[in-house]
């Protein structure tokens, strides 16, 4: 994997992501909600806040991906990415941690997880980042 | 007062292969001198260059520079693969508006050659912005069309078969072209027994990595009467764009972005989806055809794949597509979308030197771009200057 660079937009999700908490944006305004967040609404433009999600939702699709040659990956696959329909309003994207085999329906409840992520290559540094799990996966 | 009606003067290729061991530059060089020479006018008539490339930041400065011309109007604007479609509809506003006489939309990659084989699977450094996001899991360019993949699959019912039969169909119409890079017929089974790259695509059901250039020259109409070739008008064009990262795409099993600038182009054009009988769509996988198909009206959302059985996209079926072999098969430097005319024009004008011309020469063709992550589209209508 890779660890992201967190910026002053960006700071606080991966903050809450190390204290186990999934952050939506969601829009005083509308109440649409978003993520990734941002500081505005993206469907009226107005400010919008950040959300603690309760992290859980559907399966909105997935793939898993059997060829990625980067050498930040290669040992990885084959690994299973999905986007999940949040409870909360949003469209989280993740990996799935599931069996790359095992059979997936839309529709499947999933939550979120949250897992350290340690880059030998990035001199050991490690970042916590959410991940999604199938509900009574354990 | 009507639009004054701009046309597609001349057309040109560079050296087309998997690997040219030419440079970029000098196949952008290859491609604008074929196209010039087609359109009959000289490398200083050029004061409109419309270019992008997955190159430097200021490539359209480096290839004025290389190429020596002098263009008080550039366009730059880069949204992947489909963006010289949406050049057409630029240089049609920017020639309408006297900003230039004569426009180059030109493109060039030695990707091959310079980089091999990576199916967008390749290097990724640590994620800034909202690539931190999605990069860091491991998102690769086939994984984000295989999820768009997997939905329409989900809610459709569409199968791995279903998209098989589009990289069939187009492969036998690059067994008619002597350059396309894969010619040899192959069947629906060879598709799905291929490796699985991101499940549901597998490695056929994306396109090649080749290296190859292009290009297109446009003026008003009313200057075409003097062009060796005539002209070939552009009825309509028209691009849209929804996101970026496949992950903000508002719905996975629809091209937003195609609905509307097809839409838009037909209606420019003033015709039907219907009447057109030449097809060139951009084939970046097959899942990009199907939700192109739907997009453009062709059949209902969500029947694609039932449409696609009634109507195979072979160059003797009902509406001949990507009738070079397109991207699948023929050739995909990177980006394609000034192929996509290229061939329509070759089409609609019966050009002598293409070996797989059609038996019935088209009246209408329609190119449609995508690119990025099902993210940005261009449509440009085209008509045979008789008609």
């Amino acid at each position: 994997m890779l660890l992201p660079v967190p910026d002053a937009s960006s700071r606080p999700y991966w903050e809450a992501a190390a204290r186990g908490e999934l952050l939506v944006s969601r829009c005083g305004s509308c109440q649409h909600t978003e993520h990734y967040p941002r500081p505005h609404c993206t469907v009226c433009g107005n400010r919008a806040h950040l959300l603690r999600s309760s992290g859980s939702g559907v399966l909105y699709t997935w793939t898993v991906v059997r060829q990625n040659r980067s050498r930040a990956f290669r040992e990885d696959v084959p690994y299973v990415l999905c986007l999940v329909d949040l409870d909360d309003g949003a469209r989280g994207f993740a990996r799935l941690k599931v069996d790359p085999d095992r059979p997936l329906r839309a529709g499947m409840r999933v939550r979120a997880v949250f897992e350290e992520v340690v880059e030998e290559r990035d001199g050991g540094n490690s970042m916590v980042l959410p991940m999604f799990e199938l509900e009574g996966a354990q | 007062m009507p639009e004054q009606p701009v046309s597609i003067i001349g057309v040109g290729l560079s050296d087309m292969a998997k690997a040219t061991g030419q440079t970029s530059l000098h196949l952008h060089y290859q491609a604008a001198r074929a196209a010039l020479d087609d359109a009959g006018v000289t490398w200083g008539d050029v004061d409109g260059l419309f270019s992008c490339s997955t190159g430097p930041a200021l490539h359209a400065n480096q290839l004025v520079e290389y190429l020596g011309i002098r263009p008080r109007y550039v366009d730059s604007t880069s949204q992947g693969g489909g963006t010289w479609e949406l050049f057409v509809e630029h240089a049609a506003a920017a020639l309408r508006q006297g900003l230039c006489r004569i426009a180059l939309l030109v493109y060039g990659s030695a990707q091959r050659t310079e980089f091999g084989s990576k199916l967008g699977t390749g290097f990724r450094s640590r994620p800034t912005g909202p690539a931190q996001y999605h990069t860091p899991y491991g998102l690769t360019l086939v994984g984000a069309y295989a999820m768009a993949a997997r939905r329409h699959m989900e809610v459709y019912g569409t199968t791995p078969e279903d998209l098989a039969q589009i990289a069939v169909s187009i492969r036998r119409n690059a067994s008619r072209n002597p350059d396309a890079m894969y010619r040899t017929p192959i069947a629906v089974d060879d598709v799905v027994t291929s490796r699985m790259i991101a499940d549901p695509l597998h490695l056929l059901d994306c396109c090649v990595v080749s290296d190859g250039g292009g290009a297109v020259v446009m003026t008003l109409a009313d200057r075409a009467v003097d062009a060796p070739q005539g002209g070939v008008r552009v009825l309509g064009a028209a691009s849209a764009t929804t996101h970026d990262t496949v992950t903000q795409m508002p719905d996975l099993s629809r091209l937003d972005a195609g609905v509307e600038s097809s839409r838009m182009a037909l209606a420019r054009a003033g015709i039907s989806i219907h009447d057109i009988d030449l097809l060139q769509v951009y084939d970046s996988y097959t899942i990009t055809v199907l939700l192109t198909i739907e997009a453009l009206g062709l059949c209902e959302r969500g029947e694609g794949a039932a449409y696609l059985r009634e109507h195979p996209l072979d160059w003797d079926g009902p509406l001949p597509t990507n009738t070079d072999g397109g991207g699948l098969s023929a050739s995909h430097p990177g980006m394609r979308g000034i192929f996509l005319l290229v061939e329509a024009v070759r089409q609609l004008r019966g050009d002598d030197g293409v070996a797989w011309l059609l038996p019935d020469r088209p009246d209408l063709a329609l190119c449609h771009g995508t690119g990025g992550q099902l993210s940005a589209c261009g449509t440009v209508v085209l008509a045979r200057q008789e008609v």
